[in-house]
C-alpha cells in the first residue's frame, strides 16, 4: 500500500470509529433534547482546540457474544483542549454507544486521561451520560469505577475536577462526580441515584418518578450534590466557561488576575441595601454586589441551603471566595446543611489559594430537635475545622448580628482570621438582647409588679451596653470599625497585606475532620 | 421537583431564634416539619418493610425483654424481631403472610 492508501485506510477507520453508535442511536440523543458526546466536548472548549485520543480503543470482552460487537471507542471520547486558553483535560462518556456503559477499556481511557491530568496538572472534565456499569464485563467494571474513585481523591485539592451530569449517572458511577470539586447538572437530562425507582418500589413498595427521585433541580435544592443548575446544556457550558475564569489551574498556581473594575455602585448602594432595623432583610448577594469588581457575582450552590451564600467574585482584579450568612432566608442561621455547604467551600479555596471574604450577619444556630437529630454539632463543627484549617488569606466583614456560637464560627479572630473589620451597627455578643435579658435578670423580672415593663427596661439595658461592636473592640477581636463605605477600601488594602502571607501549620499526615 | 415548584417572589414571615424575632422567608420544609413525639413504647412497628414469616406470641401472653415476638421476612434476611419490653400482649395486628409496609403497627402491648 502507498502512503496515499494508508492515508486513505486511516480515514476509513476514523470514520467508523468517529460514528459513535450509528445515526439511529444519535437521533434518539438528540430526540431527548441532549447532544452527542462530541458535540459536548466541542461546546465547552476553546473553538478547534480539541484533540483526541485513543479513537481506536477496543473492548476486551469475551463473554456473553461481546467479542463479536464492535463499540466505537468503547463508548467514552478522551482528549485534550484549552478552555479560555489554557490547557485541560477531558472526556466524554457516549450514551449512543452501548449506553455509555462502563466496561474494562472505556474505563482505563477515562483514568489514562485522567493520569494525564495529573501529570500535567492541569484541570480535568468528566461529562457522565452512561447507564451504569456493563453487566457483560462483570467485576472488571467495577475494577473500573475503583480506578476511577482512587484517582479522584488522589487529584482532590491538586487539579480542579469538574463534573458535568448529562444523562443518568447511577449506582457506583455517582461517586465520581461525588468526589470531584463541582458537579453540574441540567433540567431533565440529569438523573443521579444510587438506587433507582423500580428498586425502591420493589424493596421498599414506595412509588418515584426518576425526575422526582434523582433529578437535577432534587440535587441542586434538596441534597446539596449539584453545585450548578442549567435549563439547558448551553446555558451548562457557560457556567463552566465562567467557573473556569475564577479558578487557578492546578495548586500551585494562582486565579488568573483581571482588570480591576469597581463596583456599579449606582445601582448597589449598601446605605439602601441595608435595612435599619437589625430585624429586617436584605439580600447578602446585593451587599457582595456593592463591593466587588463590576458588581459580578458568582454564586455556587444558589438553590442548597439559602441560608448561606457561597460562590466567587473579584476585588481589585482578584479571586475571592465569599461566604455569607443570607439574612432574608431563615435569618441567616447555621444548620447542618448551610455548615456542609460553606465547610467544603472553604477547604477548597485554602486548596486552591483563593483568599476568603467571610461576611457575617446570624442570630446563631437553627433551633429545634429535628437539627440536633440531624447532627448539627457534627455538621456545625466542620465550618469551625475548615477556617481553623484554613491558611489563605482570611478577611471578616461583621456587618450586623454576630451572636454566639454563629459569631466564632463564621471566621472570627479566634478561628485566626487576618483581618475582622465590623460595621458600627454590628452587634457582637454571646446572644440576641431578648434572649439574654431574659436569663441575667431572669429574677428581677419575675418579681417586678409590672414583669413586661422590667424585661423590656431591661432588653434595652443590654442592648445599649453588648450589642455593638465596641465591647468585641476593645479585646481587639476587632481590627477596626468601619463606615459600610469603606468596606471595599479596606478589603483591597488588606489584601495586599495579605498577598505574601506564610503560616507554619503542625506537622502531619492529615487532620481528622468531621466529615 | 423542579425549579418551577418555587416562586421568585420571597414570601417573609417572622422567625424566632432565642426569644428574638427577626423577619425573613422561612421555607415550607420548616414550617412542616413534623413535631417532635416520644417514641410508643406500647407499640412494636416494622422497623422495614417485608412479609411476616412467624409469629411466636400469643394475645394476653406475657412476655419478657428479649424474647423473640416474630419474624420479619426483608430484603431476603429472615430478622427475628424481639421483646424490647416485659408485659403483656394487647394485640396482635398482623399474620404470618402478610405484607407489612415501614412503620405499620405488628402488636400492641398493655
Amino acid at each position: 500500500m502507498s502512503i496515499k492508501q494508508k492515508s486513505l485506510d486511516l480515514r476509513e477507520r476514523m470514520k467508523s470509529a468517529l460514528s459513535g453508535g450509528g445515526s439511529k442511536a444519535i437521533e434518539k440523543q438528540k430526540a431527548v433534547g441532549k447532544l452527542t458526546a462530541r458535540e459536548r466536548i466541542v461546546a465547552i472548549l476553546d473553538p478547534k482546540s480539541f484533540h483526541e485520543y485513543d479513537l481506536f480503543v477496543e473492548h476486551a470482552a469475551k463473554d456473553f457474544d461481546m467479542d463479536k460487537k464492535y463499540l466505537a471507542g468503547d463508548g467514552v471520547i478522551t482528549g485534550t483542549g484549552t478552555l479560555g486558553s489554557h490547557p485541560v483535560c477531558i472526556y466524554a462518556q457516549d450514551f449512543t454507544v452501548a449506553g455509555g456503559s462502563l466496561g474494562y477499556m472505556h474505563a482505563k481511557k477515562i483514568t489514562k486521561i485522567m493520569d494525564h491530568a495529573m501529570k500535567m496538572k492541569v484541570p480535568i472534565i468528566g461529562i457522565n451520560d452512561s447507564g451504569g456499569a456493563r453487566i457483560q464485563e462483570g467485576v472488571n467494571s467495577l475494577a473500573g469505577y475503583g480506578e476511577i474513585f482512587f484517582r479522584n481523591t488522589q487529584a482532590s485539592g491538586v487539579i480542579p475536577q469538574i463534573s458535568v451530569i448529562l444523562g443518568p449517572c447511577a449506582g457506583g458511577a455517582v461517586y465520581s462526580p461525588a468526589l470531584t470539586d463541582f458537579v453540574f447538572v441540567v433540567d431533565k437530562i440529569s438523573k443521579m441515584f444510587i438506587t433507582g425507582p423500580e428498586v425502591i418500589k420493589t424493596v421498599l413498595g414506595e412509588e418515584i418518578s426518576m425526575e422526582a427521585l434523582g433529578g437535577a433541580y432534587v440535587h441542586a435544592a434538596k441534597t446539596g450534590n449539584a453545585h450548578f443548575y442549567a435549563e439547558s446544556e448551553q446555558e451548562c457550558f457557560g457556567q463552566i466557561k465562567q467557573l473556569c475564569t475564577y479558578i487557578p489551574w492546578n495548586n500551585t498556581k494562582k486565579p488568573d488576575r483581571f482588570p480591576k473594575k469597581p463596583p456599579r455602585t449606582r445601582i448597589y448602594k449598601l446605605d439602601e441595601i441595608m435595612p435599619t432595623d437589625p430585624k429586617e432583610p436584605y439580600d447578602v448577594r446585593n451587599v457582595v454586589k456593592a463591593i466587588c469588581d463590576n458588581s459580578e457575582f458568582f454564586e455556587i450552590q444558589e438553590h442548597f441551603a439559602k441560608n448561606i451564600v457561597i460562590g466567587f467574585t473579584r476585588i481589585d482584579g482578584e479571586t475571592i471566595g465569599i461566604v455569607g450568612n443570607q439574612p432574608a432566608f431563615l435569618a441567616g442561621v447555621l444548620d447542618v446543611d448551610s455548615s456542609d455547604k460553606a465547610a467544603r467551600f472553604i477547604r477548597y479555596c485554602d486548596a486552591f489559594n483563593i483568599p476568603l471574604l467571610t461576611l457575617v450577619d446570624l442570630p446563631g444556630y437553627l433551633p429545634g430537635v429535628d437539627q440536633e437529630h440531624a447532627g448539627v454539632i457534627r455538621h456545625g463543627a466542620k465550618i469551625l475545622y475548615a477556617y481553623s484549617e484554613a491558611t489563605v488569606p482570611k478577611l471578616t466583614v461583621i456587618m450586623r448580628k454576630a451572636y454566639g456560637g454563629g459569631y466564632i464560627a463564621m471566621c472570627s479572630h479566634h478561628l485566626r482570621a487576618d483581618f475582622v473589620f465590623a460595621w458600627p451597627m454590628a452587634e457582637i455578643a454571646v446572644m440576641g438582647p431578648e434572649g439574654a435579658a431574659n436569663i441575667i435578670f431572669r429574677n428581677e423580672i419575675k418579681k417586678a409588679e409590672d414583669p413586661e415593663k422590667v424585661r423590656l427596661q431591661k432588653v434595652e439595658e443590654y442592648k445599649q451596653k453588648f450589642a455593638n461592636p465596641y465591647v468585641a473592640a476593645a479585646y481587639g477581636y476587632v481590627d477596626a470599625v468601619i463606615e459600610p463605605s469603606e468596606t471595599r477600601k479596606m478589603i483591597v488594602h488588606a489584601l495586599e497585606i495579605s498577598s505574601s502571607k506564610d503560616v507554619q501549620t503542625p506537622k502531619k499526615k492529615h487532620g481528622v475532620p468531621p466529615f | 421537583m423542579s425549579k418551577d415548584d418555587k416562586s421568585n417572589e420571597p414570601q417573609y414571615s417572622e422567625f424566632n431564634v432565642d426569644n428574638s424575632i427577626y423577619i425573613t422567608e422561612v421555607p415550607e420544609s420548616y414550617k412542616n416539619r413534623t413535631p417532635y413525639a416520644p417514641e410508643n413504647v406500647k407499640e412494636l412497628p416494622a422497623a422495614i418493610p417485608g412479609t411476616i414469616f412467624e409469629i411466636f406470641v400469643e394475645e394476653g401472653q406475657t412476655i419478657e425483654i428479649g424474647q423473640d415476638l416474630l419474624i420479619l421476612e426483608a430484603m431476603k434476611m429472615k430478622n427475628q424481631i424481639t421483646s424490647f419490653i416485659s408485659g403483656e400482649i394487647k394485640k396482635i395486628h398482623c399474620k404470618p403472610g402478610d405484607v407489612v409496609r415501614k412503620g405499620q403497627l405488628l402488636i400492641e402491648f398493655k
